[in-house]
């Protein structure tokens, strides 16, 4: 793995792997009794697979990885100039010979083309040669030539790669290329590229196409040659966010119900689970068990199962809710609708967690603190408000920030049911009534039909992270004053 | 402790720096749709025991790049791959593909499967299959056949479904693709064409003034039930006898088979008379540009794509009619690929230029908003339209 990464020029990756090997057989060979030992495996681990990428998916945000911009920007110019060539059809298909040269062993190829000489090249560089007619057989082939080594065909074969890429520029806009292994293809392109000065020349129009700082060539009139390649874009991503019309209309409006869709969330739910968890605390009643288990099933059920389940059910007017209430509402085509359809479907996923949780806190209140209440003089209510309340929020605070900060994300349950849709109509269809944040972006960068858009998702993303951590930190010290409190 | 340390040394040698097998010198790799691979390999098999090469068959999309522009240039990509036609554009403008202008035997075509693969004045893909929607006419409903006009297929729709013999009329997606036809023949289309180029594509014919007046005409099918507004493609209702006609492609067929409904395939009539032009799409093998084995991948186009009897294997599995001249001659016109193929022949070919992946999201969200009721046909037509011009302009 790591040799081959190597080859692939991932030097982080095939660096890592190395020096992991090497750190494993070090602390695993010495017999002293290290705490290493422990660590290690999970250590690489954790880098592998959550540290690296996270800075990866940074240092992508800065880019402008996208459909357009995959390749290096040698490969982008040579497939500017190869797309633009035209097969000279008039001439005849002109055979060639592949030799060996003898002190390198690199791969020539030796043909005649428009002139009494014979062009000899490596790909790079192209020289014209002429050869004693001594050495050329009736036919035309090359029997011999000094320095090199007449390939037979089926040595020829071995070096099928070198052929196969093998570009050879004969003179303006004019090269040969392998199309197999004994015949060239002689082509035209409109463009010759000028490395000296980096610029592509057009030599049909005349124009010239310069680098811009998107990773494309452009010309002063600003046409657009494609493809671009990959290249660093600093902020621009970032910015784009702000500027870029497309992405921020629909952003505030998904930005409020992200946060509007996680509050509501984690409130009713923990509402409901309260009231579910002292209902089913009440001594008197019986087969609390069995209610106790009835209960937990949503949380059992695979979401994206019941999630599709539910998306069905909410089919208007076919769908069975509106068919067993008797009543016709679009609830996944209205906005609306589909917002509170969407907080119905999540708060059935999640209350099953909120309750127990809250019936482990209420369990967990010593029997005293109330007993002690009550002959106080503590009315049910009072007790309830004044003691136990205090006392499971305590508890579950943290639980309730980090449900918070996993509803701002809750991809699944929006992509599922309603796919962010109903989509605003000035969106480009990216972007819906029911879009938090997170499906936003994916529908941003992966899902709309122009294709991925990796450095933005990256940029957004990171955004995302930011808003969710500082959330949760904030949530998190709040908690902790309200120990101090207590 | 230290054998243990030998004995990791070992496996973390063996596994960090072991090598990836480079692929064997004989073998070409190519994605196809998920479903179709063993018609191909099939199809292979005689070209590859003859030259004594591994046709390495993998079920991958098929639909879009599946990926590919991101794997093509990271050397993982396949030496050839199927894709639909209408993805050329963009497949060029990523670079990850290479023209076969010079490999690609022009006669072999009709004109219009070639325009398809065609783009910037070069041929990128090797046609196989042509594939088009087409109208099915469920038989046990409409016993005199398939409907010759527009005015008979209204009408025995929406006499059957006041008569409560059927839900709907059409059973059909309310999307771009599947109302093409509908939108052709009230004088709406997408980029102004010219003798198979496009002459404009930054502007839209979506809200068309043809189109403007005819709108109406859409909302109200759509209020007789002949389009049904949930949008949810029921099939069951037309195998069940339900709803007289659907629209449907070649991959519908095996599913109507099993289901052992009676249906009749044929082109969908216009409102104007005539015939309303659906979107057809080519199935096309490209050359990826970063291919290992690119000289062998040539050869197995030349002497195994190109062949009509490559076009009519593929074809056959998947009731798809072949894009190659010689292979459609030999198809029975009076079987369902053939059904396909008369009607497919007087389609518009989708557009295959990258400006069309603007078009479907804000069309197909414009047919969202008529189906849900949000807003009239005309419209949400004129919203798309205006929308799209404007984001066409500005790219």
């Amino acid at each position: 793995m790591g040799t081959k990464l190597f080859q692939d020029k991932a030097w982080f990756l095939s660096g890592f792997f190395f020096l992991s090997a090497g750190l494993i057989f070090y602390t695993y060979s010495i017999s002293k009794k290290t705490p290493a030992k422990y660590l290690l495996p999970g250590v690489l681990l954790l880098t592998l697979f959550h540290i690296y990428p996270a800075f990866y998916s940074g240092a992508v945000a800065f880019t402008n990885d996208s459909n357009g911009h995959q390749l290096s920007k040698d490969q982008a110019i040579a497939a500017i100039v190869q797309d633009a060539k035209v097969p000279m059809d008039t001439l005849e298909p002109v055979k060639y010979q592949t030799l060996l040269k003898v002190s390198t062993s690199e791969v020539f190829v030796v043909f005649k083309y428009e002139s009494q000489n014979y062009w000899l090249s490596n790909g790079v560089t192209a020289k014209s040669l002429s050869i004693n007619p001594g050495n050329i057989s009736p036919d035309g082939a090359i029997l011999e030539l000094e320095g090199y080594k007449v390939l037979s065909p089926t040595e020829v074969s071995t070096y099928i790669d070198e052929l196969q890429n093998m570009v050879i520029d004969l003179e303006s806009g004019i090269s040969a290329q392998p199309q197999d292994l004994t015949t060239l293809e002689i082509s035209e392109s409109a463009f010759t590229y000028e490395k000296s000065k980096d610029l592509l020349l057009n030599r049909l129009s005349g124009q010239t196409y310069a680098p811009n700082d998107n990773g494309q060539m452009q010309s002063q009139s600003g046409e657009v040659l494609y493809p671009g390649w990959k290249a660093n874009i600093g902020w621009k991503n970032f910015s784009s966010i702000i500027t870029d019309e497309e992405i921020r209309r629909p952003l505030l409006a998904v930005l409020i119900w992200t946060f509007v869709n996680a509050f509501l969330l984690v409130l009713i739910s923990f509402i409901m689970g309260l009231v579910l968890a002292l209902i089913f605390n009440f001594p008197a009643l019986r087969s609390k068990r069995l209610y106790r288990t009835i209960f937990i099933i949503p949380m059992a059920i695979p979401s994206v199962l019941s999630l599709l389940v539910w998306s069905g059910l909410f089919t208007a007017e076919t769908g069975v809710i509106d068919r067993l209430f008797h009543v016709s509402i679009p609830w996944l085509t209205h906005p609306w609708w589909a917002r509170v359809a969407v907080l119905i479907v999540e708060l059935w996923i999640t209350f099953p967690y909120m309750f127990l949780i809250t019936t482990g806190a209420i369990q967990a209140i010593p029997g005293e603190i109330l007993e002690a209440a009550a002959i106080d003089g503590a009315s049910p209510v009072k007790s309830f408000t004044q003691i136990k309340l205090p006392l499971v929020v305590r508890t579950v605070a943290p639980l309730l920030v980090a449900s918070v900060a996993m509803a701002l994300n809750n991809f699944g349950a929006i992509y599922l049911l309603t796919g962010g849709g109903p989509t605003f109509s000035n969106s480009n269809g990216n972007a819906g009534a029911t879009d938090i944040l997170i499906s936003y972006t994916y529908k941003l960068a992966f899902n709309s039909q122009e294709g991925n858009n990796y450095g933005l998702a990256s940029a957004l993303s990171i955004l995302n992270f930011l808003m969710v951590g500082l959330i949760s930190i904030y949530g998190l010290r709040r908690m902790k004053t309200m120990e101090g409190v207590n | 402790m230290q054998r243990l340390g030998v004995f990791l040394l070992g496996v973390s040698l063996a596994i960090f720096g072991s090598m990836v097998p480079a692929q064997a010198a004989g073998s070409i790799t190519v994605w196809v749709n998920s479903g179709e691979e063993a018609a191909y390999k099939a199809a292979s098999a005689a070209w590859a025991a003859k030259n004594g090469v591994t046709v390495n068959v993998v079920a991958k999309c098929g639909l879009g790049d599946c990926g590919l522009s991101k794997l093509g240039p990271a050397g993982a990509g396949p030496d050839l791959f199927t894709a639909s036609h209408d993805n050329t554009g963009s497949l060029v403008k990523s670079g990850v593909v290479t023209s076969l202008s010079s490999v690609i035997n022009k006669s072999a075509y009709p004109s219009a499967v070639l325009s398809g693969v065609s783009f910037n004045y070069q041929q990128w893909g090797i046609p196989i299959a042509v594939s088009n929607i087409a109208l099915a006419t469920n038989l046990s409903l409409v016993p005199s056949g398939a409907p010759k006009t527009w005015k008979e297929l209204e009408s025995s729709a929406t006499s059957l479904i006041s008569s409560g013999k059927a839900n709907v009329g059409i059973v059909t997606h309310l999307d771009g693709y599947f109302l093409q036809p509908f939108f052709d023949s009230l004088g709406g289309y997408v980029f102004a064409n010219k003798n198979g180029s496009y002459t404009n594509t930054k502007q839209v014919g979506i809200y068309s003034k043809a189109l403007a007046k005819n709108a109406s005409l859409m909302d109200t099918w759509l209020d007789k039930k002949i389009f049904d507004k949930a949008n949810t493609y029921d099939g069951s209702n037309f195998s069940n006898g339900k709803a007289p006609y659907a629209i449907v492609g070649p991959w519908s067929i095996d599913g109507l088979d099993k289901a052992g409904v009676k249906y009749q395939i044929s082109g969908i009539p216009s409102v104007n008379g005539g015939t309303a032009r659906a979107f057809s799409g080519v199935t096309a093998v490209y050359l990826n540009r970063f291919a290992k084995n690119k000289f062998l991948a040539k050869q197995y186009l030349v002497e195994v794509v190109q062949t009509a009897a490559f076009s009519k294997a593929i074809t056959a599995a998947n009731n798809s009619y072949p894009a190659n001249i010689e292979a459609a001659s030999s198809i029975d016109p009076n079987s369902v690929a053939g059904k396909f193929g008369a009607y497919g022949a007087v389609c518009i070919p989708m557009p295959n230029v990258s400006e069309m992946n603007q078009v479907w999201t804000y069309w197909n969200n414009s047919f969202a908003d008529w189906a849900s009721g949000k807003a009239k046909f005309g419209a949400a037509m004129e919203s798309a339209s205006k929308n799209l011009n404007k984001a066409l302009s500005n790219s």
